[in-house]
């Protein structure tokens, strides 16, 4: 029987130009940054293991925690040391007739990047993340979860969700409206983000698909912002 | 001794091409030069940083790459697509008559995997890594990583999918695109 040790690829040696070419640019970057130099790393102080790892939300917000299963997430999507990190909101989808919770953090890494970590504590699998890091507003933008599924059973859905904090001030709600859908979210008091899913969307969107609308507690719409996916 | 320079260049030319067979397998040939181009960026800026040996802190970084990579262009993979970049980097042992799994058929198992099934048994595999780097590069405990491995080369030597198994061989972890 093939074993995939069998299967073991060649190492092949760098095309010679290309690796030139290579070294050369890495030597003409910036020089190597002394840790000496270096911010100290970021504080984690993580929440107690007994008061449940994954009630973490508005409990370690507010006592100004970050969980260390989120930064241990932001750590392994970013490239460099993410930093201001807190969570965003949290949102409920329905799918399979049950009840998805997920909970959004975000932080901002070295590279001037967002980084949103999406944690669904309790997936079909246990604990499960998404997420990733990117030059995108952060005052709406949205993302979609694939629930887990078993190998040879047909993958489900995936869920597209919007969240997002808003900038302009007085804003207390949003609403996402699209062709035939429109949904509303409360910006949360204690994180100043919102979180919404979409299930109407599925999985041929393109192109512009929704518009939020910050509105403020007045009832008028303050602001927008148009999503599209590619 | 040598200049950071000069041991940097060593680093590059013994490790750079391991990298680069990581990043084949995740994102083909042509764009594993970025990635391999930007994790040792990473690395030359973050030299006095470097364990040693540095091999798993490589390939972590050339995950974070890739995986920003991917999460920027919101792109999944289809089966065959998995297929086709490990098909371009695996070897070609040759077919024997009785072979219970032919080299198409081990890739498409391999393909099959959820990703961090398949990558425990690659970075072990294919990579050479001990279980405890290949633990570290992929941000989890040892234990946790024998057992994904054992789980991973149980799920390989299953039935394929459509055979009537009514065990789930594996699960795929949730993942945003």
């Amino acid at each position: 029987m093939k074993t995939v040790e069998d299967l073991r690829p060649e190492i092949r040696p760098l095309d010679a130009a290309w690796s030139a070419t290579t070294l050369e640019g890495i030597f003409a970057s910036e020089p190597p940054v002394s840790s000496k130099a270096r911010r100290p790393r970021r504080l984690v102080l993580v929440g107690s293991m007994v008061g449940g790892l994954f009630a973490v939300g508005g409990v370690a917000y507010a006592a100004g925690l970050v969980p260390g299963i989120i930064t241990n997430e932001l750590d392994w999507i970013s490239s460099s040391e993410v930093s201001d990190v807190h969570e965003v909101a949290s949102f409920t989808a329905e799918a399979n007739g049950r009840t998805r919770s997920f909970e959004i953090w975000r932080g901002t890494n070295a590279d001037g990047l967002s980084c949103t970590a999406v944690l669904e504590a309790k997936g079909n699998f246990g604990p499960e993340f998404g997420g990733y890091c990117g030059d995108y507003p952060t005052d709406a933008w949205f993302d979609r979860a694939t629930e887990s599924y078993k190998i040879g059973d047909t993958p489900p859905p995936a869920t597209y969700f919007v969240y997002g904090e808003p900038t302009l001030p007085g804003v207390s709600s949003v609403r996402v409206v699209g062709d035939g859908f429109t949904h509303r979210a409360t910006v949360d008091r204690a994180t100043g983000g919102f979180a919404v899913a979409v299930p109407e969307l599925g999985p041929s969107v393109s192109g512009h698909f929704a518009t939020v609308e910050f509105i403020d507690a007045a009832g008028t719409v303050v602001g927008t912002r148009e999503l599209s996916e590619k | 001794m040598s200049n950071p320079q000069e041991q940097f260049t060593e680093l590059w030319h013994a490790e750079a091409p391991r990298v680069q067979a990581f990043a084949s397998r995740h994102v083909g040939a042509e764009a594993a030069h970025d990635v391999v181009a930007e994790t040792f960026l990473v690395a030359w800026r973050r030299w006095d940083d470097l364990p040693t040996p540095p091999i798993g802190w490589l390939l972590v970084t050339a995950r974070k790459v890739i995986q920003n990579r991917a999460r920027t262009s919101r792109r999944n993979r289809a089966l065959e697509d998995r297929i086709a970049l490990l098909d371009g980097v695996a070897a070609y042992a040759a077919d024997s008559a009785d072979a219970a799994l032919t080299r198409r058929e081990a890739l498409e198992r391999l393909a099959r995997l959820d990703e961090q099934h398949r990558e425990a048994l690659l970075l072990v595999s294919w990579d050479g890594l001990t279980n405890d780097q290949a633990a570290t590069v992929l941000g989890i405990k040892p234990a946790t990583f024998r057992r994904r491995l054992s789980r991973a080369r149980a799920a390989l030597l299953a039935p394929p999918p459509d055979a009537t198994d009514p065990q789930p061989r594996l699960v795929s972890v949730q993942e945003l695109s």
